[in-house]
Order: C-alpha cells, then sequence, then structure tokens
C-alpha cells in the first residue's frame, strides 16, 4: 500500500490532471448513453452477470438463446432493439412508458441464462473478472444498477489509459511541458475513449493495457533494461492478452524491444540484461499458461477463442472462398489507396477515411449515428495541419531521430501488428459471414498513445512562442469535440 | 486564452441549440425496401398495432404514384372504431416520394396500440413501401392483407429547436439509468463541466517546470 502511495505521489500533477479528466469523461458518458447502446455491450454484461452468478465461463449453446431471462426482459423493456440501429427511436423515457420495466426491475427473473453470451463467448476473463467484483458490489439486485457501477470500473479504466498514454507522450518530450500536456489531454478527451469507457466492453481493459505496453517501451529505450521494466512490460501484455486477444499484436513490438535491449547491452551488463529479459518472459507467460491450461481442462472452451476470428488463410479456405492474394489485398485496402490491380472488396468507397478516420472523429452507439458531414470535413483540415507540423517537427529533429530509429521501429511493429491482426480478423469474418463487415474504428484505440504522441509533436512544431498558444487552442478544440459528440448523444436517445 | 475558448464553446452551443426543425420522434421500426401496399382509388388503408410518440403531427410515409401528382389523401388514428384524432388532410398535387401526412392535430400523448389509417381520395392508385411480412400482421387494405407492413415514422407537428427540448430530455435521461435513477442529467453535466476545468488546469500545469526524473 505505501508503495501504491509512493508511485501515486511520484506521478507528475498534469498527469494525474489528465487521468482525472478522461475518468470524468467517461463517466459522462456513461450516464449520458442508455444501458446497452455502446457496441456489443449486452454480451459484456451477460458474460459478467454468467461470472458472477455461476462461478464459470460462458460457453457457446447453439440450440439455446443467449443471456440471462433478466437481461432479456431488460432488454424488451428498454425496447433495446427497437432503438438500436434505428436513430428516429428513443428509449422510453416517461413513467408511462417506463411502467414495462419496473415490472422486470422487481428481480423475479432468472440471472443464470444458457451460459451463451453471444459475441463475448470466447473472449479472456479478466475484465469481466474485474466486472464481476462491481457486480456483487452492487448495494442492489437491480440489474440496471448494476450496469451502472460496471460502467464506472470501465471509466476507472479509461482514466488508466489516459494516465500510462499521457506518461508515454511525457516520456518522447520531457522537455516540452506544453506538448506532452496537450497530447496527454488529446488521449483524455478522445470521444470515441470517452464513449468506450462509459460502456461495458472489454476493450477499455485492453486500451488500458496497450497504453501502459506503450509506456514501458519507452522507458525501456530511453532507460535501458532492468527487470522492474521488462516486467512492466511485459505485465501489460499479459494482462492486454487476458482482457483481449487483441493484444498478442504487440507481442512481436515487446519481443522486439527485449532482444535489443539484451543485445545492446555491454558484454558486463549482459547477463543482468538477459536476467531482467527472463523475469519479463516469466511475467507473460505464467498467466498466459494458466489461462491456456485452465480453459483446456477446467473450462473445456476455445484457448483463443475470441483471436479465432482472426484465422489464417488455410481455415478461411476451408470455408469456401479466400486466398492469401485476396486477404493480402483486402488488408492493403483497409489501410491505403486501392491500386488498380486490386478487386474492391470493400463496401465503403475509401476505407481509410469513410472507415478509420471518421470512424475516429466519431461513430457512437452501434455505429449508428454520428456528426453532421459538415464535422468530418472540417476534420479533416485540423488532421491535415496537426500531420504536417508534427512531420515538420519530425524532419528538423532528424539527427535526433537517428538514435531513435530502434525505438520507432517498435512503435511501428506495434501499429503493423494490430493492422495486420485486424486485415486478418475482417478478411476472416468477411468471407465466413458472406460479406459482412468486422472493422470498426476503436479497433484503432490501443494505439491511442501513439496519437496523443503526434498531437505533442504538432504542438511542438509550432515552435517555443507559440506553442503554448496552440496548445490552448487545441485543448479548446478537442473539447469542443468532446462536447459537440456528447450533445449529439443527447439528441439521438433523448430529444 | 483558455477563458476565450470556453466562452466560444458556450456561444457556439447557444446558438447552434437554436436552430429549429421538425424532428423525427420515432418510427415503427419497419424498412422501407420495397412497396408492400396497393391502395386502389376510394380505398382506405389500415395498419394495426402502431405506437405514436407524443407530439407527432405528420406521418412520414414513402408513397409512389406511378408518375401523376399526388391524389387528396386523408389520414386517421383509431382505437377500435373510436377516432382519436381529428382527421388530417393532404391536398392533391404533391409529388411521390417521401411525403408528410399530416394529422388533423398533433398527439397529445403517446398513443398506444393504435390503428393508422390511410384513405386515397383520388381517382388513381398509389404504392406504398415497407416490408413484407406475413399477412397476420400485414397493413389491409378494404379489410384484405397486402404483402407486408408499410413503413411509418412520427415527425413532430411543429419546428423544435434544441433548446426546447431541454426539459423533455433531461426529464427522459432520468429514468432507467440505475445508480444515476432522477439525477442523470444533473449528475453528466456536473461532470462534463470538471472535466473541461481539469483540462485546463492540466494545461496551465506547464507553465511549472517539469524536468523529467532520471533513471535510478
Amino acid at each position: 500500500m505505501t508503495r501504491i502511495a509512493g508511485v501515486c505521489r511520484r506521478c507528475p500533477p498534469p498527469v494525474c490532471w489528465i487521468a482525472l479528466v478522461a475518468l470524468l469523461n467517461a463517466l459522462a458518458w456513461g450516464i449520458l448513453v442508455p444501458p446497452f447502446h455502446v457496441p456489443d455491450e449486452n454480451a459484456h454484461v451477460a458474460y459478467v452477470q454468467y461470472l458472477a452468478e455461476t462461478g464459470r465461463l460462458p460457453e457457446g449453446v447453439a440450440d439455446r438463446p443467449p443471456y440471462s431471462p433478466e437481461i432479456n426482459g431488460t432488454l424488451e423493456a428498454l425496447r433495446f432493439y427497437e432503438v438500436v440501429g434505428r436513430t428516429e427511436n428513443r428509449p422510453p423515457g416517461t413513467s408511462a412508458e417506463i411502467a414495462s420495466l419496473d415490472e422486470v426491475r422487481d428481480g423475479t427473473r432468472s440471472r443464470v441464462g444458457s451460459g451463451d453470451v453471444s459475441s463475448a463467448t470466447n473472449n479472456p476473463p479478466l475484465y469481466y473478472g474485474a466486472q464481476a467484483a462491481a457486480y456483487w458490489a452492487s448495494p442492489s439486485h437491480d440489474l440496471l444498477m448494476r450496469v451502472a457501477l460496471m460502467r464506472i470500473v470501465s471509466a476507472l479504466l479509461a482514466g488508466v489509459a489516459a494516465l500510462f498514454g499521457a506518461l508515454f507522450v511525457r516520456e518522447l518530450l520531457p522537455h516540452e511541458p506544453w506538448a506532452w500536456i496537450a497530447g496527454g489531454l488529446a488521449i483524455a478527451t478522445q470521444p470515441l475513449l470517452g464513449f468506450m469507457g462509459g460502456g461495458v466492453n472489454n476493450d477499455i481493459m485492453l486500451f488500458a493495457a496497450s497504453a501502459a505496453m506503450f509506456f514501458a517501451l519507452a522507458r525501456i529505450f530511453r532507460r535501458g533494461l532492468t527487470p522492474a521494466r521488462a516486467a512492466g512490460v511485459c505485465l501489460a501484455l499479459a494482462v492486454g492478452v487476458l482482457a483481449k486477444a487483441t493484444m498478442i499484436a504487440f507481442v512481436a513490438a515487446v519481443a522486439f524491444a527485449l532482444l535489443w535491449a539484451v543485445a545492446r547491452g555491454r558484454p558486463q551488463q549482459r547477463g543482468a540484461a538477459l536476467r531482467a529479459g527472463a523475469v519479463g518472459i516469466a511475467v507473460v507467460a505464467l498467466p498466459a499458461l494458466l489461462y491456456v491450461l485452465l480453459s483446456a481442462t477446467v473450462w473445456d472452451r476455445p484457448i483463443w477463442g475470441a483471436a479465432a476470428v482472426a484465422a489464417p488463410a488455410d481455415d478461411v479456405s476451408q470455408a469456401g472462398g479466400g486466398s492469401l492474394r485476396e486477404q493480402i489485398s483486402y488488408t492493403w485496402q483497409l489501410y491505403l489507396p486501392r491500386f488498380g490491380v486490386f478487386t474492391t472488396l470493400h463496401p465503403v468507397a475509401n476505407p481509410p477515411v469513410d472507415l478509420w478516420f471518421n470512424g475516429f472523429v466519431g461513430r457512437f452507439g452501434w455505429l449508428d449515428y454520428g456528426f453532421p458531414q459538415w464535422v468530418y470535413d472540417v476534420a479533416k483540415w485540423f488532421a491535415a495541419v496537426v500531420i504536417a507540423l508534427a512531420a515538420s517537427t519530425l524532419v528538423r529533429s532528424r539527427r535526433a531521430l537517428r538514435g531513435r530509429a530502434m525505438e520507432l521501429t517498435a512503435y511501428v511493429l506495434a501499429a503493423g501488428g494490430l493492422a495486420v491482426l485486424i486485415g486478418a480478423a475482417g478478411y476472416s469474418y468477411w468471407i465466413n459471414t458472406g460479406g459482412e463487415r468486422f472493422e470498426q474504428a476503436r479497433y484503432l484505440l490501443p494505439l491511442l498513445p501513439l496519437y496523443g504522441a503526434i498531437v505533442a509533436l504538432a504542438i511542438r512544431g509550432a515552435g517555443r512562442r507559440a506553442g503554448p498558444s496552440l496548445a490552448a487552442v487545441a485543448v479548446v478544440v478537442m473539447i469542443g469535440w468532446s462536447v459537440y459528440a456528447q450533445l449529439i448523444t443527447m439528441l439521438r436517445f433523448y430529444s | 486564452m483558455l477563458l476565450a475558448g470556453a466562452a466560444m464553446l458556450l456561444l457556439a452551443i447557444m446558438i447552434g441549440g437554436m436552430r429549429e426543425e421538425y424532428r423525427i420522434a420515432g418510427s415503427n421500426g419497419i424498412d422501407d425496401g420495397e412497396f408492400v401496399a396497393v391502395l386502389e382509388p376510394r380505398r382506405v388503408l389500415c395498419q394495426a398495432g402502431q405506437d405514436v410518440p407524443e407530439g407527432t403531427g405528420f406521418l412520414r410515409m414513402t408513397i409512389g404514384t406511378y408518375g401523376r401528382p399526388g391524389p387528396a389523401l386523408r389520414t386517421s388514428l383509431q382505437a377500435g372504431d373510436r377516432a382519436l384524432l381529428p382527421v388530417g388532410e393532404l391536398a392533391a398535387g404533391w409529388t411521390q416520394g417521401v411525403v408528410d401526412l399530416p394529422l388533423g392535430r398533433d398527439a397529445p400523448q403517446r398513443l398506444s396500440d393504435v390503428r393508422v389509417c390511410i384513405a386515397n381520395r383520388g381517382p388513381h392508385r398509389l404504392a406504398v413501401a415497407g416490408r413484407r411480412l406475413q399477412p397476420q400482421v400485414a397493413a389491409r387494405v378494404a379489410g384484405t392483407p397486402e404483402r407486408g407492413r408499410v413503413r411509418i415514422e412520427y415527425v413532430s407537428g411543429e419546428r423544435r429547436s434544441a433548446w426546447s427540448l431541454a426539459g423533455s430530455m433531461t426529464s427522459r435521461m432520468a429514468f432507467g439509468r440505475g445508480l444515476w435513477d432522477g439525477a442523470a442529467p444533473w449528475v453528466a453535466l456536473a461532470l462534463v463541466l470538471l472535466a473541461g476545468a481539469g483540462s485546463g488546469r492540466a494545461l496551465l500545469r506547464a507553465r511549472r517546470d517539469d524536468r523529467p526524473r532520471e533513471s535510478r
């Protein structure tokens, strides 16, 4: 406890403020968004409920409906299926409309269903274990009270994501407080982070873990490898993997960083570095092995079930159609301009813009509402200015960057690993479902620390005199962006 | 500069919230992918089981006229044999496509499980869009089921600004929120304001020299 208090005291005050901003923002989102209107929230709540009520992990049941009678009754009373995806409809909001909800809240419906929790069934259990504690800590058995408490846990994780994101940016630009604080605030006020932090979804623990991993990587590259730092980066990796299998996208970046750190040490230090690396491997391997063992023996469920959607090409071929060439084409078109040689594989005209950029600016709910078009158009200009300023900073600092080539390589490996994983998962899903879409902008949020770094580089690019003014303008724009997102959410659900 | 920015944000919210428009208060959740009902001249199309939101003044539907000018239409809401609102009338001469059919009066409260009826007063037939469904739930023309249910969107009877809706929005937010039942709008507002203040506080800390610690 004393050690934790000591760590908190060492946290730079601006970083604490940034984490607090992210927490408050996510709490506000958690109140503004009606229950179950964060993507797949019904499935994630059902996972928590099943785990908390039975002590067992969910399992797929083909011939029985998913979720407990209590959750299904609540979804019906909230007219969830009439509202989700139909922006013209609103959840019940008057005492007359809410009467059926009161009937469900009397607690007579079973809280244990078939054990099938739909899309969340095969997820690893760490996030849900934490949420199960909130479930049981609830002062009442009311499901909506429990969902509200679970959303607070998610908001705390959003705060953790912003905390580590800010620490990462500070590690990159320690002598530029205006820049790194604005970069940290960019993360804390990002509307999609707030929206996801306001709901029950294991993505938010993944974002927190990936932010911690980026911070730990920066520490290793800039301060050297110690057992504590190796353990830190591997602990972040382990937590992320046990929260959502997507975290395996970062294994290559972490392995690269550890190998580089061990190799660059002087011969007399190599033993210590190797020991540090071994500590790191043990930290990530032990919980992973335990999870694999329990999955295979006690729980009898797929080990990386959620990752199975990211099936490689041979699996895809069995499902009918699909080839490695097409998989590469599919992934390329997700992120980069299409060439003439590629067959069009995506329904949107320009996936890098329509899917990723506009999605990052803001698509909310179950992707059923967003900003007016002019916001996305204006955002492109803002993004162009930010990227140009950041690029100019990098060009001017190219001499210093040469010494950071390995560190940059690790970040590129992390971003590339995630991009490839999303592409593989998306392609597999596309083939297996006969053309349905898998990708959503929130899948890129594990890279939020890099987004914060780009904003910070842009502020730095404005120079010493203009930097503080630009930082203030940037923070006002970011707050406006966040508040506008919250206002359209109110209009979507309550007007 | 931060204070000026905050003031500009508030001003933008004030002005943006004053824009008035007809708002869609809800729909019957039916897609309108195809024409599923044909309404012959002098016939009435009725669809039961509709929930009409409070304040609805128009029914928005997709109606085809086979290229002719639209005929006069009458719209009524019924419960059993009883008319719930005065009959609304749309004069002849409208263009096919998405059409707003006026009710005789704005719905004074939510009307549950009502029958919506549209009477074709003209000499030509019409086609109405919706989704193909089984005859038991399909729209009916002169008592005979059509191919499916028609889509209806409920449009407010008067132009409303976001500010004029603020009262009902805060009231609607207060329901079904678990821990935040009754207090949700005010807690959310406080959190948003605190987050804004916290952002300013974080940025102002940059004025202090924030030297990095050396590794140990």
